[in-house]
């Protein structure tokens, strides 16, 4: 790695040339203790970053969160040697934070606090570290840590009010009271379901689950997520929103987007995973096919003006289902 | 906001010391020209006003530093005298710029205890305003800037340029151990890095010049004359004057040629403040007209010539309204010229009662004193000169007083506080500088005008006109203000004592051989007036014309006898035990500690050192080395331990370390260190436990450490 002078460094260089040349010009008065101990300090330094062996940097950072959040990142310092080092973190744009950290490699931690301000798949890294000498006359540069990819997730909305109208559309009641009967485990139940007392007295030793009348064919539910238009934020939104308020209710949800598609299911990685497809969630047109197949179509037309969720081919406006204070004031959750 | 590491500490006293550094080059003028008192304030004000303001926006810090230098100079220039406020223009201001960036003395401004006050608050302002928002390495440049202005201006020692110089690198590098919450290991290489700079300034010269920062100045005058075109002599020190001939004149009378004229007294030395001797409406001489013929021998910056120069020829300089010689041009040997003079008044039945006014312009640059200046000088003059009543007679006094009081010798002690302090009140040695320099202090603190002239005497006369004058004959004297009548001459040195020095010398000179001693017929003897026949190699001696002696004014009690009136000034006396003002009054023996300066330079050489060897681990590593080399003495039990301590720092160093709780004999079996050491744990095991050992054992397990330690160290790429 190439040695390079600081702005420090090229100051002090100047002043000892600038001192020699007077010194010769004008006569020497005390010009020879300034000359004489810039040029051992620059010399010196030099030595010092030229010897200055390559840091290791580890970092620690977070995989995902939802928009808004803040988070922390850990680099952990090392080199064989001790010295001043200035790490440079590149923080892609959906994050804000803390970029420039001055501390010596000697195996300590630096942490430092990450917003994640807007959703997407955003980089933290790669690092650049910066080997200085102690005084700060030269520098070295190395490229230590490489890039960590966040997911940050959409925003979601508690569609607390109009919630039954979402479940009536898509033909669910939530009527757990009347019993149906009780069925072997599927992978996707959702926990609360198991009968614990049933699952006892089987002999297998299986988990059993309790199956409510109103639950039938439809607890798989698919969403269709597109954004013709300028607003996949807020389509993304929508779509983790309805996700996130059926996987609650105890549907298990699939999602579709013009990038991919996941089959419904239930639990928190799949939960996490539906919030990662909508994270990467881009303006786009769906195949035909997907959205005939889904059962909530979420989005906005090329206009952009609003967003859509079409249920049972009815066309509703997202911001019925948020509630009164929908579009500006919408009340967040962090989910 | 943030806490302070001790890193900050050191930088924030990193950043004093540079400040501290400029403002004791500030202090030092405003101690020779007054007003430091002034200058203390003002720099606690800048400081606290920096305290203050420091939440204030970097813009408005900047524009506050500037309004208040300009201030300053405002107040500076309405208290310089009208004439240079007059002359003031953009081009003259980029002139006395420059002339500054090229070495002219801070010193020799006009009002610069002013000018001193007025620039110090600006830069310490920034520094400390920068210091307080932990930005060290601006407020270090800040302050290491202010101080670069005065080593180009030639005002800041060579220590005191290194101190500044040090504490602005360690300012910068604390700076940026404090943002990096560094930790010991890099103070460690500031502190080696600083003392590489120390050993190599001390040693390196880059650019000639300078003196070695580690010594305190050395007092010995060695130039071949003490006139010289510099702005500034030095006073005191041993002096050794070249014996070799400067120059042949050809003149009516013997006269003293007057080499160059300084006004303002530092302590130890005298500097030239700019436009001396420009001062208008001076009463013209009124003495003989003397015309010289100088021939140059040897390279000369001044041009010599009688007081006061009339008309000159043949050589291309300024004549000053009061009639001094400017702007020469350096005289090569060869060099010849002609000057026609008008000798200064002399008539003392006419000066000697002579009380009026004395011009404002005067009284403003001949009357400075330094502030050293002790108060016990003050009351002796007082003393010497109550019966005298006008500044002629006063001059007499403190003249026959010198005379009478101190001896004259070449070989006078040096001191690093006030000369004049030193000799009046308790050396009894000097030479003419320190006769000129006491006699010219003490008339001002008298409030009589009077100034230093360095020049040379009539040298030796080789015809009935011609004289050779040498470098022994440079010589330093005073002239006093008489109202009305302008400067008038005095010589406060002995005069047969001097000139026997100097025979003295050109004779040793002659006897050695060296070359240039002689010319125009010098080493065939002197010349004597036909009529008298005494064989004296002296001229002024010899002469008992009284014409002779009134440009060449020597011993003038001699042929005017004491004045009238008042009873023998010579006769008073230093008083005894004196204290206080002077300092350390009697303390010759004890010897002098070096300057703070040199103090801190030679403490951060030793910490940068010691700092050097902890970093490298020299000390450990020699430790070590020696620990394994070293077997101790002892009862078999404590010999066969000790080699085993070895042995298990050798296999610590060569495997890995014996675990907490791990037993020997399982460490042993682990590491499989081979049959040597195997038996040295057998050994101890032994001795420690069933404490059957004998000597043999011990001699044993001794051997085979020591095999192991040099098997150890010769393995280079195990040591760490």
């Amino acid at each position: 790695m190439p040695v390079s002078l600081t702005r420090r460094g090229r100051a002090v260089a100047a002043v000892a040339l600038l001192a020699l040349v007077l010194g010769y010009a004008f006569g020497g008065r005390s010009l020879n203790a300034v000359v004489v101990p810039a040029v051992v300090l620059l010399v010196a330094t030099r030595l010092y970053a030229s010897y200055v062996p390559e840091p290791y940097v580890e970092r620690i950072a977070p995989r995902e969160g939802h928009q808004g959040e803040h988070r922390t990142v850990e680099l952990v310092v090392d080199a064989e040697r001790s010295y001043p080092v200035t790490l440079r973190e590149q923080l892609g744009d959906g994050l804000r934070g803390d970029t420039v950290h001055h501390v010596e490699t000697d195996g300590r931690t630096v942490a430092y606090d990450i917003e994640l301000t807007h959703r997407g798949v955003h980089a933290v890294g790669p690092c650049r570290a910066r080997a200085t000498d102690p005084f700060g006359l030269w520098t070295v540069s190395f490229l230590v840590a490489d890039s960590h990819a966040v997911r940050v997730f959409p925003r979601v909305h508690s569609l607390d009010d109009t919630a039954a109208l979402l479940t009536g559309y898509v033909g669910i009641t939530d009527e757990r009271e009347q019993f149906a009967g009780v069925r072997e485990y599927e992978r996707g139940d959702p926990l609360r379901d198991v009968n614990w007392k049933a699952s006892a007295k089987r002999p297998s030793g299986s988990l059993a689950v309790t199956e409510f009348v109103g639950e039938g064919a439809s607890n798989r539910v698919t969403i269709a997520a597109e954004a013709r238009g300028p607003r996949p934020d807020s389509v993304a939104e929508a779509a983790a929103s309805v996700a996130t308020h059926l996987l609650d209710a105890g549907i298990a949800v699939g999602i579709a987007t013009p990038d991919g598609r996941l089959d419904p299911a239930h639990g928190d990685p799949h939960r996490r995973r539906i919030l990662g497809v909508l994270a990467a969630f881009e303006q786009g047109h769906l195949r035909r096919r997907y959205r005939d197949e889904a059962d909530i179509f979420v989005h906005a037309p090329e206009s952009g003006e609003h967003v859509s969720v079409t249920v049972d081919g009815e066309d509703h406006r997202y911001a019925e289902f948020v509630g009164s204070g929908a579009g500006a004031g919408r009340r967040e959750v962090v989910a | 906001m943030l806490t302070e590491s001790p890193q900050d500490t050191a930088a924030a006293a990193c950043v004093a010391v540079v400040v501290a550094t400029y403002v004791s080059v500030l202090y030092d003028v405003t101690a020779v020209v007054g007003k430091s008192a002034s200058l203390v304030a003002v720099v606690a004000g800048a400081l606290v006003l920096a305290g203050v303001l420091r939440a204030l926006p970097q813009k408005y810090a900047f524009g506050l530093a500037v309004g208040l230098l300009a201030a300053g100079l405002v107040a500076y220039l309405l208290s310089v005298p009208r004439a240079y406020y007059a002359a003031l223009s953009p081009m003259r201001v980029v002139k006395d710029t420059v002339a500054l960036l090229t070495g002219y003395s801070v010193l020799r401004m006009p009002a610069a205890g002013t000018w001193a006050v007025a620039v110090a608050p600006a830069p310490t302002f920034l520094a400390a305003y920068f210091t307080a928002r932990r930005e060290y390495a601006r407020a270090a440049a800040l302050a290491a800037g202010a101080l670069g202005f005065f080593v180009l201006t030639g005002d800041a020692s060579t220590t005191v340029t290194l101190v500044g110089v040090l504490a602005a690198a360690g300012a910068v590098a604390f700076g940026t151990l404090a943002l990096h919450e560094a930790s010991t290991r890099q103070v460690q290489v500031v502190a080696a890095v600083l003392a590489v700079m120390i050993v190599a300034s001390a040693t390196v010269t880059a650019v000639p010049g300078g003196r070695s920062p580690l010594v305190p100045a050395e007092a010995t005058t060695t130039a071949g004359s003490l006139v010289n075109a510099d702005s500034y002599v030095g006073v005191g020190g041993e002096l050794r004057l070249d014996p070799q001939v400067h120059f042949v004149a050809e003149s009516d009378q013997p006269t003293y040629y007057r080499g160059a004229v300084y006004d303002r007294f530092t302590g130890n030395g005298w500097t030239q403040t700019a436009d001396v001797g420009t001062e208008q409406g001076m009463p013209p001489p009124t003495g003989d007209r003397i015309t010289q013929r100088i021939t140059v021998e040897r390279q000369l910056d001044i041009a010599p010539a009688a007081a006061v120069p009339q008309t000159i020829r043949g050589l291309d300089a300024e004549l000053t309204e009061g009639g001094l010689l400017r702007e020469t041009p350096t005289l090569n040997p060869g060099d010849s010229y002609e000057v026609v003079s008008r000798a200064p008044p002399d008539d003392r039945r006419r000066l000697a009662d002579e009380t009026g006014a004395v011009p404002d312009e005067i009284r403003d640059r001949y009357l400075q004193t330094p502030e050293s200046t002790s108060d016990d000088v003050v009351d002796l003059a007082d003393r010497i000169t109550a019966g005298a009543d006008s500044p002629y007679r006063q001059a007499e006094a403190i003249e026959a007083w010198l005379e009478a009081n101190k001896e004259y010798s070449l070989d006078a002690p040096n001191t690093q506080g006030n000369l004049v302090n030193e000799f009046v009140l308790r050396g009894q040695v000097g030479y003419c500088t320190y006769y000129a320099s006491a006699m010219a202090v003490m008339l001002r603190s008298q409030g009589v005008p009077a100034r230093f002239v360095v020049g040379f005497t009539e040298g030796q006369r080789v015809g009935e006109d011609e004289y050779v004058v040498r470098g022994v004959d440079s010589h330093a004297w005073v002239e006093v203000y008489v109202p009305d009548h302008g400067w008038v001459t005095f010589d406060p040195t002995p005069a047969s004592e001097r000139t026997s020095a100097e025979q003295s010398e050109v004779e040793e000179a002659r006897s050695e051989g060296v070359e240039g001693v002689d010319t125009a017929g010098s080493e065939n003897g002197t010349w004597t007036p036909p009529q008298n026949t005494t064989t004296t190699t002296t001229s002024s001696e010899s002469s008992a014309d009284e014409q002779l002696n009134r440009t060449a004014p020597q011993d003038r009690e001699s042929y005017l006898g004491t004045p009238d009136g008042v009873e023998g000034p010579e006769n008073i006396t230093v008083p005894e035990g004196l204290s206080g003002g002077g300092g350390d009054v009697g303390g010759s023996d004890s010897p002098d500690l070096p300057p703070l300066t040199t103090l801190a330079v030679w403490a951060v050489l030793v910490v940068g050192g010691l700092a050097a060897l902890r970093y490298t681990g020299i000390t450990d590593r020699a430790y070590r080395a020696l620990w394994l080399r070293w077997l101790p003495d002892g009862s078999p039990g404590e010999e066969v331990e000790a080699a085993f301590q070895r042995v298990e720092y050798v296999l610590g160093q060569r495997y890995r370390e014996r675990r907490s709780g791990e037993t020997v004999r399982e460490y042993v079996a682990d590491v499989a260190p081979g049959e040597a050491a195997e038996r040295v744990a057998a050994l101890r095991e032994r001795a420690r436990y069933a404490e059957r050992v004998s000597d043999e054992d011990a001699t044993e397990a001794k051997r085979l450490a020591r095999s192991l330690a040099g098997e150890y160290s010769r393995l280079p790429f195990l040591r760490r």
